[in-house]
């Protein structure tokens, strides 16, 4: 049997690892990561227009209130500064006359703010240098010069508003940015997630093909142009391989068929021509001979047939949750007999009970099979133990016996239809057994596992791995 | 055991499209004594089925106009009682479950022998010609107690296995018949595969040890090539 790659399991780290193998998911999320990005560039572009328009306005202001201060006399001056200053209910605006000295002689400043150059152009103050003349102040635009008598003019305005614009300007960016990565996410999801649920199917199926069903075909997706291409290709090497296989099998099982029915005529004749002969007639030995001969040939095409006929049933209608200790008791019950002809010894361990949902005339059959082979292939003296053990895997049923065994590079080969291996060639059978037991096993979905056992003979296992439910 | 010797007489109906099967059933039993009439249609088999009393009735699965399971339906249905052998080349474990459901009593798979499809025919004759089931079956001194599941020769407690109980039922109860050994693996172990060979010979022989141990004469004959039989040799 194959062993299966973990299933991913339904946590979202492992959806999203799953989600980010999609080419659709990762080109929305690429998407929408770059358009992000430029709408964060259009902000800043958004913002140093601003900021630029905004300093203009300013400044243009600050000239103009330089102008009208300048042009002014003296007495003038004064007052237009206190009725400016009356007028700035916001308290943006700072305006200061200082003599040559830099004593104040009008306005709201108390001294020339340092660094300010005095060259009648606006320009950027340092807030930090000058804090106790700006107190709550985040940045300054202020335009100094000297005035015709001497004096000095300063002009100054808090720029705030600027900065209020900025912070919300890139909160709005963020934001909205955020919801654009969201947004594209969320996307990405909605067009990946048939996608995701898509491929799992293709894993399904494509597992129950591994498992040797191949009637299954690969899922075809509602907008995955892409996959369903590949699965079409697929589906179609699968309907060949089918086709092939399929006439491989009918052609065995129509040989088998066919030679059935003349070989039971072939019986029924030495059958009669035994009856019509007298008790005492020397003919006897011979056709009991040639009778066990025919019935030897009958079990054996009866077997393929069997195989065949199990390996072919999709249907599980004869499931149920069967006890298998019942079904082992009668086993022993049934093989004992034979074991003890042969003198070995044949024990059923003690254990819990377990419960299997199964067919349970095939289990049986299967499990007498081992038994059928276990007794042919263990010498007198020896012993052969049938056990039910639960672990982690479920149920698993064992029949170990003392014989030769099976040397490991062989194991594959017995379950192969007529394999029979040198050392068997002269202890009577089919060599089909072991393929049977295969077949009933694998149309339960557990597994058979060939190893040695303790006691140095063949140690054959069915694990009766639980079902996980199949739609 | 001679095959033209039976232990009873009846009249059977073989229901069966293909000539060359019906013929070897209708030769068959006709060297087992019983009186045969043919049908070739589900139609025709069902009509002579209502219209005169058999005793067996043995019924291909598949027949061309209707399914065989329709007509045990319909046979079933009408209270016709009459025990039916489905034969059919469906060897599916389910397809015979679905045939005895149907009301059918045996199934047989094709291809058969013959002599084992008579055998078939004679145990269903027998259980249906029983209306009762004696709680007590004898045979030379030999006593099968069908309550306390148990046999005695003379006052000797045979101390039988459950299996080995089963088994000795079996053959008293259908004393007199060949009984194959796919018949007695179905009927003690009520499973439905090929047994082997050696399986039910060492359970026979464990039986006749234990018999012969009480001094029981020998009474489990084995009928070569086809199987054993119960009753004094």
């Amino acid at each position: 049997m194959t062993s299966r790659p973990a299933r991913p399991s339904e946590g979202s780290a492992a959806l999203f690892s799953e989600l980010w193998r999609i080419t659709s998911f990762r080109l929305t999320a690429l998407y929408g990561g770059l358009f992000a990005l430029a709408v964060v560039c259009l902000f800043a572009l958004i913002y140093w227009q601003t900021a630029r328009y905004q300093n203009q306005q300013v400044d243009q202001i600050l000239r103009n209130q330089a102008h009208v201060f300048s042009s002014a006399t003296s007495d003038q001056l004064d007052d237009d500064i206190a009725y400016e200053i009356a007028r700035d209910i916001r308290h943006i605006s700072f305006f200061g006359v200082f003599a040559a000295d830099g004593r104040p002689l009008a306005g709201n400043l108390a001294r020339v703010p340092h660094e300010l150059v005095l060259n009648g152009k606006p320009q950027a103050l340092p807030v930090e240098r000058n804090a106790d003349l700006f107190a709550q102040a985040l940045e300054i635009r202020a335009l100094g010069q000297t005035l015709d008598n001497g004096n000095v003019l300063v002009v100054a305005r808090d720029v705030a508003v600027l900065e209020q614009i900025r912070q919300s300007l890139l909160r709005g960016c963020f934001l909205i940015a955020a919801v654009i990565l969201l947004l594209g996410v969320l996307g990405g999801v909605f067009y990946s997630l048939p996608a995701v649920r898509h491929i799992r199917g293709i894993d399904r199926a494509a597992q129950r093909i591994a498992d040797g069903d191949y009637s299954q075909r690969l899922p075809l997706g509602l907008r995955n142009r892409e996959l369903d291409v590949l699965a079409q290709i697929v589906n179609a090497m699968l309907d060949e391989t089918e086709r092939l296989m399929g006439e491989v099998k009918t052609a065995s099982d129509n040989i088998a068929h066919d030679l059935r029915t003349p070989l039971t005529r072939l019986r029924a004749s030495i059958y009669r021509t035994q009856q019509s002969l007298e008790d005492s007639s020397p003919h006897h030995a011979a056709l009991n001979h040639a009778l066990t001969q025919t019935d030897l040939l009958l079990a054996r095409f009866r077997a393929l047939s069997r195989i065949s006929e199990i390996e072919s049933k999709r249907r599980r209608a004869g499931f149920s949750p069967t006890p298998l200790q019942p079904i082992l008791r009668k086993l022993v019950g049934l093989y004992e007999p034979l074991a003890n002809q042969g003198e070995v010894r044949l024990t059923l361990g003690a254990g819990a009970d377990a419960i299997v949902d199964c067919d349970g005339e095939l289990l049986f059959e299967a499990i007498g099979n081992l038994l059928d082979n276990a007794i042919k292939f263990t010498p007198a003296g020896g012993v052969i133990r049938v056990e039910l053990d639960i672990d982690e895997t479920g149920p698993v049923i064992s029949v170990a016996d003392s014989g030769p065994g099976i040397p490991s590079d062989l194991r594959k080969s017995v379950l192969q239809r007529f394999y029979r291996a040198d050392e068997a060639r002269n202890v009577p059978g089919s060599g089909l057994g072991l393929s049977l037991v295969d077949a009933i096993v694998r149309l339960h979905g557990f597994d058979f596992v060939l190893d040695e056992a303790s006691e140095g003979g063949v140690r054959a296992r069915i694990l009766c791995r639980q079902q996980r439910p199949t739609q | 055991m001679n095959a033209t010797t039976s232990a009873y007489s009846g009249r059977i109906l073989v229901i069966e499209d293909d000539d060359s099967t019906a013929e070897e059933i209708v030769a068959e039993l006709t060297s087992h004594a019983f009186q045969v009439d043919r049908a070739g249609t589900g139609n025709e088999g069902l009509a002579l089925a209502l219209s005169s009393g058999y005793d067996v009735i043995t019924l291909d699965r598949m027949l061309p106009d209707i399914d065989g399971l329709n007509v045990v339906g319909a046979l079933r249905a009408r209270n016709i009682q009459t025990p039916v052998l489905m034969i059919s080349a469906l060897s599916d474990v389910d397809e015979r479950v679905r045939g005895l459901r149907a009301g059918g009593d045996d199934y047989l798979t094709k291809p058969f022998a013959s002599d084992e499809m008579a055998a078939r025919v004679e145990v269903l004759l027998r259980r249906h010609a029983q209306a009762a089931e004696p709680t007590q079956l004898r045979a030379r001194g030999l006593l099968l107690d069908r309550v306390a599941h148990n046999a005695f020769y003379g006052d000797l407690d045979l101390d039988l296995k459950p299996t080995e109980y089963q088994l000795l039922e079996f053959l008293m109860r259908n004393s007199g018949q060949t009984l194959t050994r796919t018949m007695i693996f179905e009927a003690v172990w009520g499973y439905h595969f090929d047994p082997g060979t050696n399986l039910i010979e060492v359970h026979i022989a464990g039986l006749r040890k234990k018999l012969e141990q009480a001094g029981c004469p020998p009474l489990i004959q084995t009928v070569r090539g086809s199987g054993y039989q119960f009753g004094p040799a």
